[in-house]
């Protein structure tokens, strides 16, 4: 496929390249990306102007783009919300739960699916496909009868344990590792290595972004989680955000209190982007790293 | 002398230690997929409603009655086709959208790319309900779009109640939430393609289109298949986005499958909603075999 | 180790399969073992244990308040409420009793709970109780199926005409009081200046399918025969969607506006001149206006003007039910039986403007002296409960949609009303 290059001609190679990539066209990608990235924060300065904004004066003139009088009112209610404090642990021990069982038993079964060779592989990856297209709605009462008969109703474990090795997960892991060479893991083999070790010590450092991303959409599935909490639920105590801000939103009968909707929105919101910005690093770790023989 | 010993190939076949990897997900399987939805089938078939489960075996079974009911109902037919429209238009597009951005961060420009992921991905985050509220109102005949459009001399239409606009609207909102998702997928697979077979080729005088072409998109073929498939299967199953802009109107022109199966639910039709359910994992399992024979990988 | 081959794996699934559905398929509804409609009474003790309570966000949000005289009472009592959304309060419910593990009392709302009164869901309301006569015939009638009665009526509502009065004033019209009347009171009011006579409901889903049901009842038409058959594909019927669609053809209404967030603003603004809405806009069309006495000032009501068959209007509101698996219904009904006593209904009124579902705290001051609530109080006594069938609230919601194609000249009445029956037919009752 690829001649082999000396050192030295490569690091030529790269500069050449890097020249010929300083063309005319990067401040028009520039500009397009910019522009792309203003459009798509278009709905958000209305989330986040609204969540500003006082219900009455969102009533009065809801298309509005800028608070006429802003107000950090709807995020001192939301924070004195009665619960709020505990609805936020449990969605944070939930997504822990979560994030870990995906990391490692995710990750195991698409790693084994794909790099390793063994008897109903394809029995396995067929119902990782056919997990992921069963909808929520055919299963999720058969789930709770199961919950409840395990004796997990209204805990916390109960709610994270069916989303601890999501098949989503596993499909990641599998397709990533799939472009990873497997002369690496073949080498350890023979180097006497068992499975686990190789797994731990040399493939899931390799990862990287696989494991970033599973990382991201995993505690993304489980922190945006609503109706499962709440159905497992059995008492306030046990709520997650998401159920917790909607069981107190409405500020009278019949009316949506839409400031602390939005305001709510913007909170649920930020420790996922948090979690992404760290992430970023993971993101750009590749095989170009490891330093291929 | 070297004596041979007839030796059992050290055997690539790791079966035992294979399924141990595997454990975890299959007992978080059985019990959570597997049992559910065999069970969900066997409901599909009585007249169950959502207070029979305490004695499930005490209801009537009607065969494939609620099936039958289901196929004659014109408006299940329209939101099969609903749903159709919905994924035929919204997978490539966020395919394509999340691609291209993936691509331009990945090799495109140096700087300020942490920012732009950021940015991108961020409609993924966000809570579904607030961005419907804002959507809702942006489209609608007073909204913000038609008031840009009206400076530039367009008289606007009422998006969201012309059947024939409030799917283009839905679809771009669903498309919004998740190109993000794509990006960061491509972005993963991007990542996989050593730098080394980027320096040969260049080395050997290929031009950047000829090593998008000849170089990324072949190795990206994996992701491409996991991005088509994963999406696939999420559109097919639209429900928020529907439900949340339009519940389905105007006159149904909205209504996805999924929703469907939700007013069913909430009615206590379980019967009815689980056969409408398995009516979409079949649709749902039939198009994605469709996709790993297209898009897999030629050795 | 053997490899779980190809074909034994199909093999393996096939019989699961099938032996599940020979299983199922010896089964069937067994005859109705006739329900006991006593149950032992309820004494005047204190209540003791632990009281589970789960209701929808919203009224209940101030129960903890209100119920502060019976904690009193009862020290050895806890009461603990769960606030589910309203949006899934239903599927919430439902999956607890699938699974046998609900609270001890549940809210209900009449208008949709037919699916729920069971004796094996609910356990009949004791003799002795509480006075049905007491309250509002069609909230009591609302929760009580084959002569056994399973919930106990909280608070009310139902639909009046609210318009502005001032534009009345100016039109020199007064409320209709018949079907014909109404297209051109509206029409009236958008003379005086408004942009739209009536700010319809336009979400087309069940709340429109009970709208287009009350029209029928005031049209002479019924829902469901007596022995169990729906009776949607009458005449009566297609004039209520006809009248119904009247409010978009004559152009008073707007088929697709407002929306939501604007109803109340457009209201105070005078784009719309009039709602056909429940009562609780007379406490936020104020801070909608941004004026206090605002509402006083320019909104007046009316009880919905009559078809050829009266002006009976549907009721709604909350409910009290008693599980068939609470360990403690001792308590919860003594719960429930504080919730219905008149002192506690109109304690719920100052906390949250719910009104009352018993008849005698109507003449409390605090209700009794807001003028505006009286077209309330007169339709609520002129009130029918929708089909106590499993299947009522598919058939509105069908409805609903039916009514769009209608209202929107996509279809005539009579063929909505063929296809509402159809649908309806394919369904069935639901019954047991």
């Amino acid at each position: 496929m690829s001649t082999i290059a000396t050192v030295r001609d490569t690091e030529m190679i790269s500069a050449r390249v890097a020249v010929r990539r300083r063309s005319v066209t990067r401040p028009l990608l520039y500009g397009a990306l910019v522009l792309c990235a203003l459009l798509t924060m278009l709905p958000f300065v209305w989330v986040i102007s609204g969540s500003l904004r006082s219900l009455d004066e969102i009533r009065s003139d809801p298309g509005a783009w800028l608070p006429a009088h802003a107000t950090l009112g709807n995020f001192t209610r939301l924070f004195a919300t009665e619960g709020f404090g505990g609805y936020l642990v449990n969605s944070i021990v939930v997504a822990i739960i979560v994030v870990a069982g995906n990391i490692v038993a995710a990750s195991a079964a698409g790693y084994a699916l794909a790099k390793l060779d063994f008897a109903g592989k394809r029995l396995a990856f067929g119902a990782v496909m056919a997990a992921m297209m069963v909808p929520f709605t055919a299963v999720f009462v058969t789930q709770f009868v199961i919950t409840v008969d395990m004796g997990l109703a209204d805990t916390l474990a109960g709610i994270a344990l069916p989303g601890v090795a999501m098949p989503m997960s596993v499909f990641i892991m599998r397709q990533y590792a799939m472009s990873i060479p497997g002369e690496l893991l073949e080498a350890a083999r023979i180097d006497g290595a068992g499975e686990f070790r190789i797994f731990f010590r040399i493939f899931l450092p390799l990862a990287g972004p696989a494991v970033a991303t599973i990382t991201i959409m995993s505690f993304l599935a489980s922190w945006n989680n609503f109706i499962w909490p709440l159905i497992v639920a059995q008492s306030m105590s046990s709520y997650t955000l998401p159920v917790g801000l909607a069981a107190t939103s409405q500020a009278a009968s019949h009316v949506t209190d839409y400031g602390l909707l939005l305001a709510g929105a913007i909170v649920v919101m930020l420790p996922v982007l948090v979690l992404f910005l760290f992430l970023q690093r993971y993101f750009v770790q590749g095989v170009a790293g490891t330093g291929m023989r | 002398m070297t004596t041979t010993v007839a030796r059992r190939p050290r055997g690539s076949r790791r079966t035992g230690v294979a399924w141990l990897f595997l454990a975890p997900f299959a007992i978080v399987f059985l019990l959570y997929t597997a049992v559910p939805t065999v069970a969900a089938l066997g409901f599909s078939l009585t007249d169950l409603r959502g207070t029979d489960l305490r004695d499930p075996f005490a209801v009537d079974f009607t065969g494939l009655e609620n099936y039958l009911r289901l196929f004659q109902d014109e408006s299940f037919l329209r939101d099969i086709l609903n749903t159709a429209l919905f994924v035929v238009v919204g997978v490539p597009l966020t395919m394509g959208i999340g691609f291209a951005l993936a691509f331009a961060l990945n090799t495109g420009i140096r700087r300020l790319r942490g920012v732009f992921r950021v940015v991108f991905f961020a409609p993924v985050v966000t809570n579904i309900v607030a961005v419907a509220l804002i959507w809702q109102y942006a489209f609608n005949a007073g909204g913000t779009v038609n008031k840009v459009l009206g400076a530039v001399g367009f008289a606007g239409p009422n998006w969201l109640d012309d059947p024939n606009l409030a799917m283009p609207v839905v679809i771009l909102l669903g498309i919004w939430r998740n190109f993000g998702t794509a990006m960061v997928l491509f972005l993963a697979g991007l990542q996989a393609v050593p730098q080394d077979v980027y320096e040969a080729a260049a080395l050997d005088g290929a031009g950047r289109w000829r090593q998008l072409r000849n170089i990324t998109l072949p190795l990206l073929l994996p992701t491409t298949l996991m991005v088509s498939v994963l999406l696939t299967v999420f559109y097919l199953q639209v429900f928020d986005e529907p439900y949340l802009l339009t519940n389905g109107g105007p006159l149904g022109s909205t209504e996805s499958v999924a929703l469907y199966t939700y007013h069913q639910f909430g009615s206590g039709a379980l019967g009815t909603s689980s056969a409408a359910s398995f009516v979409m994992l079949v649709l749902v399992m039939l198009v994605s075999v469709v996709q790993f024979r297209l898009l897999r990988p030629r050795a | 180790m053997s490899n779980l081959s190809r074909r034994g794996a199909l093999r393996l699934t096939a019989g699961i399969a099938l032996s599940l559905t020979l299983s199922l398929a010896g089964c069937g509804r067994s005859d109705d073992a006739a329900a006991t409609g006593t149950a032992k009474p309820i004494d005047a003790s204190p209540a003791t244990g632990a009281i589970n309570v789960w209701a929808a966000q919203g009224d209940a949000d101030v129960l903890d308040k209100v119920i502060e005289p019976f904690k009193a009472a009862n020290p050895d009592v806890t009461v603990k409420f769960t606030l589910i959304p309203n949006a899934e309060y239903y599927t919430k419910l439902q999956s607890a009793i699938a699974a046998g593990k609900g609270p001890d009392v549940a809210q209900f709302f009449p208008e949709s709970q037919a699916q729920f009164l069971d004796p094996s869901i609910l356990q009949p309301v004791p003799d002795g109780l509480v006075e049905p006569g007491g309250f509002f015939k069609s909230l009591w009638d609302a929760g009580v199926a084959k002569n056994v009665a399973y919930t106990v009526p909280w608070y009310a509502y139902t639909y009046a005409l609210v318009y502005r009065s001032d534009l009345a004033e100016k039109a020199g019209a007064k409320a209709p009081a018949t079907w014909d009347g109404m297209v051109p009171f509206l029409k009236a009011l958008q003379g005086a200046g408004a942009g739209h006579g009536l700010g319809a409901d336009i979400g087309w889903d069940v709340f429109n399918g009970q709208d287009v049901a009350m029209y029928a009842w005031q049209a002479g038409g019924s829902l469901l025969s007596s022995d169990g058959k729906w009776t949607l594909d009458t005449p009566a019927m297609a004039d209520a969607l006809k009248y119904n669609a009247s409010f978009f053809t004559s152009g008073v209404a707007d088929p697709s506006g407002p929306t939501f967030l604007d109803s109340q603003p457009y209201f105070v603004d005078g784009k719309t001149a009039a709602m056909i809405t429940g009562p609780w806009v007379i406490g936020q069309l104020d801070a909608a206006a941004k004026k206090p006495g605002w509402t006083a000032s320019h909104v007046a009501t009316a009880p919905l003007p009559a078809g050829p068959s009266g002006g009976t209007s549907f009721s709604a509101g909350g409910s009290w039910g008693v599980l068939a698996t609470s360990g403690n219904a001792a308590a919860s009904w003594k719960l429930v039986r504080y919730l219905s006593q008149p002192g506690t209904q109109v304690a719920q009124y100052k906390a949250y403007s719910s009104l009352p579902a018993v008849m005698s705290a109507w003449e409390d001051p605090a209700i009794k002296g807001q003028p505006l609530l009286g077209a309330f109080l007169t339709q609520l006594t002129n009130t029918r409960t929708f089909p106590q069938v499993s299947t009522w609230q598919q058939v509105a919601t069908r409805l609903g949609k039916e009514m769009e194609a209608v209202a929107k000249g996509k279809g005539t009445a009579e063929q909505a009303a063929a296809s509402v029956q159809a649908y309806a037919e394919s369904l069935g009752t639901g019954t047991r």
